[in-house]
């Protein structure tokens, strides 16, 4: 029989850091581990070990629309019997579903859902909790509460992140974590508490979620034209991720959540010249990707998505 | 022959010599059991028992399982508010971002609502639960959301706005929403569903013109879709669309429902020079809710006597009956089509009581402080083209703060009846600045309200 959890938290809550972590958990066990994280290039894949890393890309796990996806990924993941699967959802899905999900199976004997684990990142929740339309929803849908990053509040900001999520959520446990260090005996006790019928019924898409891909001519963007951009469109937008490549041939990774900016450079894979940029309603990308083909000559074309 | 194929001779357009009746019990039918509008939309149960209430105390020829146009825009993410004696109505507009109106997004089609989705499957078990209980005798009615109408609660008001300032956006917009409707309609069919109605209540909000640009290629092609699945099609729209009728038609449904805000033997002629059968139009508000049996069964008589030739008629109430309507109105309408000749002599002598108008006082209204917009609705919180006007009322009020007054007056509340017959409004919904009519049965846009406001200020006595 084989346990399957599944790991949330919006867009930088630190989910992949826990995947990771709890896989460690589980070290002497059989594991395999689902990821679906938009534009991911299978960064943590070395990481685990003795494991079995399926992605899907491109959609959302738990989106509806790509169930098909996550039920084939699921079905070849368990036709390996693995002890433990870890499933990592999309910061951006809605996991009110799962259960739905893994219930209409047929295989659904093999298994067993032990539960969902959410992952908050403490400094950013009072901001997207209102914006964000996925973030209660999963929190709503969560077994372990996980209040992640507590490094970067104060104690005062811990104390009332803390009380506010015991209010809405009082039934189930709450952690509080740096790097996403959750105790293994939390997740190895972890069981579905939600009670059935509450789960999907009344799942519903979530068109307030908006996606751009911008294409650059090749190699006319220099680093610091990259760095002055991908600055403006993070604090206009969820996520800015992509590669771009420079006159001299040298390639940049950029990856933003939010204020959290990170570049590095990429020294092997193709040569790409695309930033895909992820946001919501009311918040400015979509307004300032509108003037953006007029403002820099170095942009080919922006190819909208929903 | 059975009820059922009474109503499918009509909708075959054969000569008749009878009407066949379709009470639109939607939420009322929970109110014969004794539930709320919230538990009958939201409980398999419930609504499966109130629907078979409805069939043994209606004998209806049709009968509709679910009326709720929110169900497919609560799929798309669309947040609602609850009512207990109405549907639910539609709270947020996940394609309308008010800091960024201009962002106009299409939703892929990988967001079309799969039959798991929110209520849907609830829905479609209480279709096959009513096809085995019921379906042999009596034809049952699968309701969508018109194409317009979801736009409408996906896009919110500035679809209005949409339609001048960006007409390539409104047609992808309708062309997605016609995408959710023929896959809604795809669902119903096979889940036993005899009759597909698209009901597009914002349809009378319109202009011609704006339906021939918008309207007619997703009406169409929905319509040609239901007919490919071997079903029966209707479009019901609510509100003043006299002149929209002829194209509605051309966009070839089997029938089309109006209520009373459409003089019946007028859109008669239209439908009857398309061949189209029309439903019709019992009024919700005055007769079904606030009058008595008698009242009712008198006008169903005098509708029905209005039309020798039977052929391509159909008598329903003009929309979905409100919550509270008492039981003996309908049994009476029922009555009067089932028995025509005994209610005829049963109520030839009944006059219907006076409304006594002398206790309205209107305001003075040329000698107003600040100008004083009025809006006249069936009810903002459950009919969408209400809802949809007032939200443009709420927009301007929202725009001009305490320079002017807004006031709405609920059809469905009983003490403004008297007021809105005083006032002489025609048609439901209707906007009036400083008691004259500016708006009737058609959503202004930003730009146009703003003007006429504007100059009401400069006019209104201080």
């Amino acid at each position: 029989m084989t346990s399957i959890y599944l790991i949330t938290g919006f867009l930088g809550a630190g989910k992949t850091t826990a995947v990771n972590r709890l896989s460690a958990c589980f070290k002497d066990r059989k594991i395999g581990v689902i990821v679906n994280e938009y534009g991911r290039t299978g960064v943590d894949s070395e990481n685990i070990l003795s494991g079995q890393v399926t992605e899907i890309t491109n959609g959302s796990i738990f989106c509806a629309c790509r169930a098909d996806q996550f039920d084939d990924a699921l079905g070849r993941m368990l036709a390996l019997t693995p002890d433990v699967i870890l499933v990592e959802a999309s910061g951006l899905s809605n996991p009110a579903s799962i259960d739905a999900v893994l219930r209409r199976r047929p295989d659904n004997e093999m298994f067993i859902f032990r539960g969902v684990v959410c992952l908050i990142d403490a400094p950013r929740l009072h901001k997207v909790i209102d914006t964000a339309l996925v973030v209660p929803k999963q929190i709503d849908a969560a077994d372990l509460l996980v209040i992640n990053k507590a490094d970067l509040v104060s104690k005062e900001d811990l104390k009332t992140l803390t009380a506010d999520l015991s209010r809405r959520r009082p039934d189930v446990p709450l952690l509080t974590t740096a790097f996403a260090d959750i105790p293994c005996e939390a997740v190895c006790n972890l069981k579905r508490i939600r009670p059935a019928g509450a789960d999907g019924a009344a799942h519903s898409q979530d068109l307030t979620l908006r996606k751009a891909l911008i294409t650059f001519q090749p190699g006319t963007l220099e680093p610091t034209e990259l760095k002055a951009l991908v600055a403006v469109l993070a604090a206009a937008s969820w996520r800015v991720k992509g590669r771009v490549t420079h006159p001299d041939g040298r390639m940049t990774d950029v990856d933003a959540v939010g204020e959290q900016i990170r570049f590095s450079e990429a020294d092997e894979g193709r040569p790409q010249n695309h930033l895909i940029v992820l946001w919501g309603t009311g918040q400015a990308a979509a307004r300032m990707l509108r003037s953006l083909p007029e403002q820099m000559p170095a942009v080919l074309r922006i190819d909208y998505g929903s | 022959m059975t009820p059922k194929e009474k109503l499918f001779s009509t909708l075959r357009h054969e000569p008749q010599s009878e009407a066949p009746w379709v009470p639109f019990a939607g939420v009322h039918a929970g109110k014969l059991l004794g539930y709320d509008a919230t538990e009958v939309l939201t409980d398999a149960d419930k609504l499966f028992a109130s629907l078979m209430e409805v069939n043994r105390l209606y004998k209806p020829d049709g009968q509709p399982v679910v009326f709720d146009l929110q169900l497919e825009a609560e799929c798309l993410g669309c947040e609602l508010v609850w009512a207990k004696e109405g549907p639910p109505s539609v709270k947020t507009h996940p394609l309308f971002d008010e800091n960024d109106p201009e962002d106009r997004v299409v939703p892929c089609d990988c967001t079309i609502p799969d039959a798991n989705q929110g209520r849907i499957p609830l829905v479609l078990d209480v279709m096959r639960r009513m096809k085995a209980a019921a379906g042999d005798e009596t034809a049952l009615y699968g309701l969508i959301c018109g194409p317009f109408t979801l736009a409408s609660h996906l896009r919110g008001n500035d679809i209005f706005m949409d339609m001048y300032d960006d007409e390539d956006y409104v047609r992808d917009l309708l062309a997605y929403a016609a995408k959710v409707a023929k896959t809604m309609a795809g669902y119903y069919v096979e889940a036993g569903m005899d009759v597909i109605a698209i009901v597009d209540p914002l349809i009378s909000q319109i202009s011609t013109d704006h339906f021939r640009q918008f309207m007619t290629d997703p009406f169409t092609e929905i319509f040609d879709a239901i007919r490919d699945l071997g079903a029966f099609s209707s479009f019901f729209v609510c509100g003043d669309a006299t002149r929209n009728i002829a194209v509605m038609c051309e966009t070839g449904p089997d029938s089309i429902g109006i209520d009373e805000n459409i003089n019946m033997a007028e859109a008669k002629t239209i439908t009857d020079r398309y061949n189209v059968a029309l439903g019709g139009n019992i009024p919700l508000t005055t007769l079904m809710l606030h009058g008595n049996q008698q009242d009712n069964m008198k006008f169903t008589v005098e509708l029905l006597d209005m039309f020798a030739d039977k052929t391509n008629l159909i008598i329903s109430p003009g929309c979905d009956m409100p919550y509270a309507t008492p039981v003996e109105n309908a049994i009476g309408v029922a009555q009067a089509v089932h028995q025509t000749n005994q209610v005829r002599e049963m109520v030839k002598n009944y006059q219907r009581a006076e409304m006594d108008l002398s206790q309205v006082v209107l305001p003075d209204y040329e000698h107003l402080e600040r100008p004083l917009v009025e809006v006249f609705t069936l009810d903002s919180e459950t009919c969408a083209a209400c809802t949809y006007m007032w939200g443009a009322a709420t927009g301007m009020k929202a725009r001009f703060g305490a320079e002017i007054d807004l006031v709405e007056y609920k059809f469905t509340v009983k003490e403004n009846i008297p007021r809105i017959v005083k006032m002489g409004v025609q048609q439901l919904p209707s906007i009036y600045v400083n008691g004259k009519l500016v708006y009737s049965s058609l959503i202004p846009s930003r730009e146009a309200f703003d003007r006429v406001v504007r100059e009401a200020l400069t006019t209104t006595s201080k």
